[in-house]
């Protein structure tokens, strides 16, 4: 034990190898940080003061001596260690969503800690002995933090969407915090083979947006209504392309308009908004609006929508959802009942009307993805 | 803070006394040294005042509530020694819980014979991690965290 009079107080102890462990981690928080804000702002090492430089070099040159201290490394695999062993004895509490995020948050910084430390010197094996096989650094402290990197990912799949969803709204502002850009990340083995579980996870929420074809192979749907919805997308990206949006809305929405085989819309077996809300529901939903403001505007359209939904709950399964404009938060007082109907299999496609105005796309809207 | 202190609310002392011996029973007790028998309000009241009288840092914020899904309203917290946390209103008068932080592990798993100074720079670690999660935002560090 010794006195931290600087850093606690007067008066407070702490274990020599616990303060180790606190400078290894601490260091390697600053350091990292360091070096991710030079690349990401594309900034020269000179943009800090030349002491940190200095110390930066200090510290790494005490973490290369204190690497290959076997006794501080079974230490510190203790203290990673115990808490899990007896928690298995113990019976473990309930997780939260803030105990799941520290313990990615912490495992990240242990995995960091080791790959900087075996990378010190390039030339590890002068370091081998029986200790410390193939030069690895402090060996039983990483196969520790590897079980647990291992045992996080095994009980991240089982947790539910809506507690994952939470985490991860606090492993992004982590991300953001530190400047954890994937492409900036600490290097990984082949294939991530040490990837931090805080990494894996965050790599694994990157949108991923179906094209129009890959739209109607997503829902889940009898094969007669997935040729009829394969026909529908064709039949309004042609309409659009030969009339443009602004007329084949016009022609849609006018009283004269009745769904058919031949008409814009491909097909009287589908419901339509604007449209006869009388209709039976239907396994597709095809919603047309245009600008924000007006009855067929998108806020107006998008509360019918929903509450088709409501009616149509046992029906549909396939929405197509047509605009001429798009911001994000366009979508955000309906986000919670749309997550709600593809959590149950309901399945949207958003496609926005381009440059020409005879172009249909898909909108970036992956509803799978938490906030 | 008040000459007198802060002070609970009758009905949130009975709710947070409940809360703290259903939710983790045994754990105030081993702090209290109590054997065989639950906490008392009156010791759980006590509790939360000296953890406030001897606590080693302090500091104020606003915590992220994940049942109402919004932040908290700016709130005082007081930790002592035994990493027993008291959180007050922002004006110091009124309790609004008091906890034994152990991290989201069991109390047992937490409770290792860990020193003071390894205790303290656990929750100071812990306390920023909060801070980069957004759990808790609009941080001031008033004591304990080595501010100038």
């Amino acid at each position: 034990m010794v006195p931290a009079r600087r850093t606690l107080g007067d008066g407070v102890q702490v274990e020599v190898w616990y303060l180790a462990q606190h400078f290894l981690l601490s260091w390697i928080d600053w350091s990292g940080l360091l070096d991710r804000y030079v690349g990401y702002f594309g900034q020269d090492e000179e943009v800090f003061p030349r002491t940190w430089a200095t110390l930066d070099a200090n510290c790494r040159s005490l973490a290369g001596q204190l690497r290959h201290d076997r006794q501080l490394g079974s230490l510190i695999r203790d203290d990673w260690y115990i808490p899990v062993a007896v928690n298995r004895l113990a019976g473990e509490p309930e997780p939260s969503v803030q105990s799941v995020y520290h313990e990615m948050v912490t495992n990240h910084r242990r995995l960091t800690l080791l790959g900087a430390l075996q990378s010190l010197n390039g030339d590890e094996s002068k370091y081998a002995s029986v200790d410390m096989p193939d030069g690895r650094v402090w060996l039983d402290a990483s196969e520790t933090a590897q079980q647990l990197n291992t045992d996080l990912l095994k009980g991240w799949v089982v947790l539910s969407i809506h507690f994952r969803d939470s985490v991860l709204w606090h492993l992004r502002h982590y991300q953001r915090a530190t400047l954890l850009a994937s492409w900036l990340a600490p290097e990984t083995g082949k294939d991530g083979a040490n990837e931090s579980a805080l990494m894996t996870v965050l790599r694994k929420e990157q949108p991923v947006i179906p094209t129009i074809e890959q739209f109607s192979n997503q829902v889940s749907v009898e094969p007669r209504d997935r040729d009829l919805l394969r026909r529908v997308l064709e039949r309004i990206q042609t309409a659009v392309a030969d009339f443009s949006y602004a007329n084949f809305v016009e022609d849609i929405t006018s009283a004269d308009f009745f769904p058919g085989d031949a008409s814009a819309v491909g097909s009287n077996a589908i419901n339509l908004i604007p449209g006869n809300r009388d209709d039976d529901c239907r396994t597709i939903l095809l919603a047309v609006s245009r600008g924000d403001k007006r009855a067929i505007g998108f806020p107006a359209v998008m509360r019918q929508v929903r509450e088709h939904l409501i009616r149509c709950s046992d029906k549909t399964r396939a929405v197509i959802i047509l605009c001429d404009h798009w911001s994000p938060p366009m979508l955000d007082e309906h986000l919670a009942d749309l997550r709600a109907h593809y959590s149950r299999g309901v399945r949207f496609l958003f496609l926005m009307a381009g440059t020409p105005g005879r172009i249909l796309a898909p909108v970036g809207v992956d509803l799978n993805l938490s906030p | 803070m008040p000459s007198n202190g802060p002070t609970w609310d009758a009905k949130n002392l009975t709710r947070h006394h409940r809360k703290r011996v259903a939710e983790d029973p045994g754990c105030f007790e081993d702090l209290l040294g109590i054997v065989g028998v639950a906490m008392t309000e009156s010791q759980y009241d006590l509790r939360s005042m000296a953890a406030v009288d001897k606590s080693w840092a302090e500091y104020e914020g606003e915590s992220w509530e994940v049942k109402t899904q919004q932040y908290a309203e700016a709130r005082a917290y007081f930790v002592d020694d035994e990493l027993v946390v008291a959180v007050t209103d922002g004006f110091r008068n009124v309790f609004v819980t008091c906890f034994h932080e152990h991290f989201g592990r069991s109390h047992v798993a937490h409770s290792r014979g860990a020193s003071v100074g390894q205790l303290r720079l656990l929750f100071r670690q812990h306390l920023t991690q909060e801070e980069q999660g957004r759990q808790i935002r609009k941080v001031r560090r008033l004591r304990g965290f080595n501010e100038k």
